[in-house]
């Protein structure tokens, strides 16, 4: 991981406003790849009660730094037309789905950072998964996330990403007007 | 003999993902969890036919065991082709230079993956 600036503080509302639609978006292709219709919205209700199984992943560039959590209730595991790609068996195990979700942080860091300016750019870390009931982030009270819910039927996977980010990275100029080399699913030869 | 692909992936539901394609398909597979681990493995393999390789893994990342297996003159025989959700123009770069043949965003799709791979390694 990158060493961090000592410029950076806290993203405000209008670095999430250029930020915001992208996850939104890229949470929902991303589950729509894997067979399910979800529409993204802002979380403005409290937390859903249940078991969920969460994964967090970190970023880290020189001008930008931050984590992304996603807390998938267990429930939508069960949901008709969900293909993990994991194959028929439908046990897969607690382990197995907690990695997966991870993986999903991971992919939707992975389009966000496709998307952003040169002077944005940052690494990912691996990413930490669990499960249990009534998680929640512990920092969430001292700073004012990004949450997003990405919605499903019945079931609600809460996004949150939170981080901070040098003065002299503009929101205005934290998007890249180069379109991405590869789009997900594609592929290039050298 | 089937040909064998080894998988280099630090996560789990990936490397069953992957190597659930190319079962069905014919291949061997063989997996490992970061790059540590594929070094250990292609070198114990050296006739594997194809090597699909994650970047961001602990211990050791994939382009930094795609330049090891450049320096050792591995790439020059066994193609390896890039599976991650990084597009850095950057990173790109360094694994062209040391040798991949490929380059694939996650999530796969199971159809251009295998003809990815078919191209590269030849039917299994």
């Amino acid at each position: 991981m990158s060493t961090a600036n000592a410029d950076l503080s806290k993203m405000k509302e209008e670095h999430w406003q250029v930020l915001r639609p992208l996850l939104m978006e890229g949470g929902c292709a991303l589950l729509d790849h894997y067979g399910v219709t979800a529409q993204g919205r802002i979380k403005d209700t409290e937390d859903a009660e249940g078991q969920h199984v969460a994964g967090v992943l970190g970023f880290s560039g020189e001008r930008i730094r931050g984590a992304l959590s996603l807390y998938v209730p267990k429930a939508f595991f069960q949901r008709e037309g969900l293909n993990l790609q994991l194959g028929a068996s439908p046990e897969q195990g607690e382990e197995m789905l907690a990695d997966w979700v991870g993986e999903l942080c991971n992919q939707i860091l992975g389009r966000l950072k496709a998307r952003l300016c040169p002077a944005a750019q940052f690494k990912l870390s691996t990413p930490v998964t669990f499960a249990g009931q009534q998680l929640r982030s512990l920092t969430r009270a001292q700073a004012q996330p990004c949450r997003l819910v990405l919605a499903s039927g019945e079931h609600e996977i809460l996004l949150e990403c939170d981080g901070e980010i040098a003065s002299s990275l503009a929101p205005t100029s934290l998007l890249t007007v180069e379109e991405p080399i590869l789009a997900e699913g594609e592929m290039m030869f050298f | 003999m089937a040909k064998r692909v080894i998988v280099v992936d630090d996560s789990k539901s990936i490397r069953q993902a992957v190597s659930l394609v190319l079962l069905e398909a014919g291949y061997q597979v063989v997996e490992a969890a970061d790059g540590e681990e594929g070094l250990k493995k292609i070198r114990a393999f050296l006739d594997t036919a194809l090597v699909v390789c994650d970047i961001n893994m602990p211990n050791m990342d994939g382009i930094t065991m795609v330049e090891t297996l450049h320096k050792e003159g591995l790439t020059a025989t066994m193609p390896v082709v890039m599976l991650t959700t990084e597009a850095e123009a950057s990173l790109v770069s360094r694994a062209k230079a040391a040798g991949a043949k490929g380059w694939i965003i996650k999530p796969f799709k199971p159809e251009l993956f295998l003809m990815t791979v078919r191209k590269l390694a030849g039917a299994a």
